[in-house]
């Protein structure tokens, strides 16, 4: 089965009684690891203002390599929770974590100008294919069943 | 024309505009060169899910880390020589490593010219007769870059935030 990204997404937040496909859980494991970097490179940021926080300063706490240290921060790479766990440690802070419904997640109006935007998405439209066939049957010019064919709308 | 003129016009046959797979603010801007899009659109594993998670954490104006030359570790790196203005993406987890080498048309426009694992790339220490396919891909890069593009220079800045505006990190700077 062939599944398109946006779908992946519609799929995981459906809630379906089916596997969700491999392309789908790598998306959301690569969210996880991309989260979880951006919250300690974030809080790495605002606490090395004072110069207080530094890579040697973190390396000396966990007893590691400052090499090792920058290539945390510098890229989500495999981490494990003891790893984030470790690293907010290091600059006196622990993980919380919470959850969010996929469902609830809704689109942002605010976008770069150069984005062509896809018009059910923006508006959060939901475009149903029309049941009442009444009319393709009357015009219909070929045997077998009508095919009903899904809308989209693109600006 | 500019590159991003050229670019714009050419949105769905040449180039594609990468759709973040989740909702969001759409801040930057990834196109795909049209045999990429497909690559990466039909893909169905694991892997490309990753790949596309990489693509929305630009697309959504997620936390960027760049370096340059030497620095190994990093979201997004300027190649060297820095004057091709030749990027990569590099997409590390889960393995194979995947690196998208392109260009930026316009702040925060990022054109994506083709895509090749880590592993076929060599060592990038070596020359380029001894298994260093980086002068190779930046090259191509170039080339494909020349067909879209007719010319036109790609973007060009002083500084990381000529080519990201917002949330991004040099590794370089780390204190």
């Amino acid at each position: 089965m062939t599944i398109s990204p946006q779908m992946s997404w519609k799929s995981a937040s459906s809630l379906e009684d089916i596997s969700l496909d491999p392309a789908t859980l790598g998306y959301f494991h690569g969210l996880a690891q991309s989260e979880a970097h951006a919250i300690v490179l974030s809080l790495f940021q605002s606490l090395s203002g004072d110069k207080k926080i530094t890579r040697a300063f973190i390396a000396r706490r966990l007893d590691k390599s400052p090499e090792q240290v920058t290539r945390w921060l510098s890229a989500p790479g495999n981490w494990t929770l003891d790893t984030l766990t470790n690293l907010l440690l290091a600059m006196g802070h622990r993980p919380k974590f919470s959850v969010e419904k996929l469902s609830d997640i809704r689109q942002s109006n605010y976008h770069h100008h150069a984005v062509s935007m896809n018009l059910t998405d923006a508006l959060n439209l939901t475009v149903t294919p029309k049941s009442d066939d009444s009319y393709a049957l009357s015009t219909r010019m070929e045997d077998g069943p009508i095919r009903v064919n899904k809308v989209e709308y693109r600006i | 024309m500019s590159s991003f003129d050229l670019i714009s016009a050419t949105n769905g046959t040449r180039v594609h505009q990468w759709i973040p797979v989740r909702p969001g603010p759409h801040t930057r801007v990834v196109y795909l060169e049209d045999a990429l899009y497909g690559e990466i659109t039909l893909g169905t594993d694991h892997r490309i899910g990753g790949l596309w998670q990489d693509l929305d954490n630009f697309s959504l104006g997620e936390l960027i880390t760049v370096g340059y030359g030497p620095e190994a570790t990093c979201m997004m790196k300027n190649l060297d020589p820095r004057t091709d203005e030749v990027w990569e993406i590099r997409s590390k987890d889960p393995k194979p490593q995947i690196r998208i080498f392109g260009r930026f048309c316009a702040q925060d426009v990022f054109v994506a010219t083709h895509a090749t694992y880590r592993d076929h790339l060599g060592n990038p220490w070596e020359s380029k007769f001894e298994g260093n396919h980086w002068p190779q891909e930046i090259l191509r890069c170039r080339q494909i870059w020349e067909q879209l593009c007719q010319g036109a220079a790609p973007h060009n800045g002083r500084s990381i935030n000529d080519y990201i505006s917002a949330n991004v990190v040099e590794v370089g700077k780390l204190a």
